[in-house]
């Protein structure tokens, strides 16, 4: 297997979801290390979506097992794996809307901390949350729209905010959802970078889910491209990207 | 910038206002008894008694956006362990007993109802707390040689506080002093951690859970606190009436502290509030003067608000006007529940 940086942090194992006929995993196994950064290519419908929903808990695989560090999560619930230290971003809009950016962020500052049930206390005398919040708010270039609502945030905006609530929880692995979708050419470059610098700087894991080539190019070592619920091709992406077999899946399906 | 948020930003000045605000309603609240008749206490008792499940109501819908209907088991709980123990099997009439082991009580049941009703949403939910209500109304019905039946029980003997036998007055100022102790403790759960994270749960039930929040736990413990509420509320409109029948334990009865939460509007903390007075306000004017009509006019009544101010209810109406004449007042209270 790749280039591992350390001990292991992640390690799936025969990872198996069936919807009805289609094959959105078909026995997908890997491992990660800890600070390792892949990507994930495939076309749309390969399953890419699908086999991170069930790292994190949202879709119950069919068989197979996850390791986080070694303890067995496969059937633990979301919540309880996010604070483990596996957290997923989301490919579609998922953040709080009617909330404001300051109180999506510093909702997951609350949660990591493990304060569900204050309930007599007002949470502006949180103080070292409400600090973390805001310097997490500052590290995503936020902070001027920390006050606005997110309903009347863009896009672009939205993703960040995901991204932010993501790195909020202080994962071990990050799993990243195409966090450039439907945003603009420019933007784009600058979410990733903004993400990517936090990764390296905190040392993090990640799998980031990725449609762009010239993209997966600059932001990872390592790729791995999936098709019908295999990865059927690993290594570094200029390599990857040059085998027929991988040409034949990616090329004339809106890459 | 430092965390200068939303709820930080409440202005001494403002917030000032809305604490001279209360204090004075508190006062002439605890004053009001000397001026009027028993008659008129008691139905003042009545709303205030009426404030704390209506608060629940509010809760439930402003935090997660769910109707509870189920509001009356708990009045019923709270009411029926008084009938026992100091009406029918009489051990105590103690408040210092009776209200926390009513609060135990309704904490438990609401927790048990709550694994369940709480994993559905929105027309379920509904539905779901009234079918829970009729299960218990009808036990309460059926059991005769325990509950007395559609008779109820009427021996409730009076109150005491610390041994001490409580006058009416005395009474009223307990009724007092509860519903706004619990007013205040609702201020403070609806701007706490526990609520932001409620208020993310029904924003995005995936992403709550995907950042480590327990939805399902804490969506249970929501509907306990609603319950709480309701609980002590029962044990003090048990004594209020030294009677105790089973539509306390109706689910019409529980409608109606949905129906008073909408005319008070939903938007305003102080929604409830007003929501109370002018619902057992209206109920006492329509039995005075057209007692066959009580149906119609607050079938109308709920019906005109829903479709004229929608969620701001009476309180909305107050504040527009109020704000025509006194230009620039704010009686706005933001909680999360707000910011559609
Ligand atoms: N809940 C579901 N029920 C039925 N089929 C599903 C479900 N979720 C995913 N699928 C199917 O599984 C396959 C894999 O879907 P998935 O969303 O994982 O793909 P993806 O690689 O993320 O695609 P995209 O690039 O479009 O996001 C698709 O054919 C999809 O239609
Ligand atoms: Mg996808």
């Amino acid at each position: 297997m790749g280039n591992n940086q350390g001990p292991v942090l992640l390690a799936v194992e025969s990872l198996r979801k069936f919807f009805g006929e289609v094959r959105a995993a078909n026995d997908i196994s890997l491992e990660i290390a800890q600070g390792q950064v892949l990507t994930l290519v495939g076309a749309n419908g390969a399953g890419k979506s699908t086999f991170l929903n069930m790292l994190i808990g949202l879709v119950r695989p069919d068989r197979g097992e996850i390791r986080l560090e070694g303890k067995r999560i496969t059937g633990l619930p979301p919540e309880q794996r996010a604070k483990m230290g596996i957290v997923k971003t989301f490919q579609l809009e998922h953040v709080f809307d009617d909330m404001t950016v300051f109180d999506n962020v510093r909702t997951a500052c609350l949660s990591v901390a493990g304060k569900h049930y204050v309930m007599f206390k007002d949470v502006s005398t949180e103080r070292e949350i409400n600090e973390r919040t805001q310097h997490i708010l500052e590290l995503f270039d936020l902070a001027r729209v920390c006050q606005t609502l997110v309903r009347n945030l863009g896009h672009g905006y939205k993703k960040v905010i995901d991204i932010a609530m993501s790195f909020a929880m202080k994962p071990k692995i990050l799993l990243v959802d195409e966090p450039t979708s439907g945003v603009g050419e420019e933007e784009k470059y600058r979410i990733m970078e903004l993400m990517m610098n936090q990764i390296r700087a905190n040392n993090l894991a990640a799998i980031i889910v990725e449609h762009d080539l010239n993209l997966v190019k600059d932001i990872a070592k390592e790729t791995i491209v999936m098709h019908e619920g295999e990865f059927i091709a690993r290594g570094a992406p200029e390599e990857v990207f040059s085998q027929d077999k991988v040409v034949e899946v990616l090329v004339g399906r809106g890459f | 910038m430092g965390a200068n948020t939303r709820t930080d930003r409440m202005l001494p000045s403002q917030f000032d206002d809305k604490l001279i605000a209360a204090i004075g309603l508190t006062l002439l609240a605890a004053l009001i008894p000397f001026f009027v008749s028993e008659y008129v206490r008691t139905l003042i008792q009545r709303c205030l008694l009426w404030i704390p499940p209506i608060f629940g109501v509010y809760f439930i819908y402003s935090l997660l956006r769910q109707v509870h209907f189920a509001q009356s088991i708990f009045i019923g709980l709270g009411s029926y362990i008084v009938a026992f123990l100091a009406g029918k099997y009489f051990l105590t009439s103690e408040l210092l007993i009776l209200l926390p082991l009513s609060l135990l009580a309704c904490v438990v049941v609401a927790y048990v109802l709550g694994i369940f009703i709480m994993r559905r949403t929105g027309f379920y939910f509904a539905i779901m707390g009234i079918a829970v209500t009729m299960v218990f109304w009808s036990l309460v019905y059926k059991m005769r040689q325990i509950t007395g039946g559609s008779d109820g029980i009427s021996d409730i003997k009076n109150p005491t506080l610390l041994g001490i036998q409580l006058s009416e007055q005395g009474f009223y100022y307990i009724c007092l002093l509860i519903s706004v102790g619990l007013i205040v403790l609702m201020y403070r759960i609806l701007h706490s951690p526990f609520s932001m994270q409620l208020k993310a749960i029904r924003g995005d039930l995936q992403k709550a859970e995907s950042i480590g929040i327990p939805v399902h736990q804490m969506r249970r413990l929501a509907f306990v606190v609603a319950g709480a509420n309701a609980g002590l509320s029962g044990v003090l409109l048990a004594f209020l009436y030294n009677y105790v029948g089973p539509t306390s334990f109706a689910w019409e009865f529980g409608a109606q502290f949905v129906q008073a939460a909408i005319i008070g509007g939903v938007n305003y903390f102080v929604g409830p509030i007003v929501g109370a007075f002018a619902f057992v306000g209206l109920e006492f004017l329509v039995s005075t003067w057209f007692p066959n009509l009580w149906e119609i006019v607050i079938g109308v009544t709920v019906a005109l608000v829903v479709v004229t101010v929608g969620e701001e209810g009476v309180t909305g109406i107050a504040k527009n006007l109020l704000g025509r004449v006194f230009k620039g007042a704010n009686l706005k209270e933001r909680t999360y529940s707000d910011g559609k």
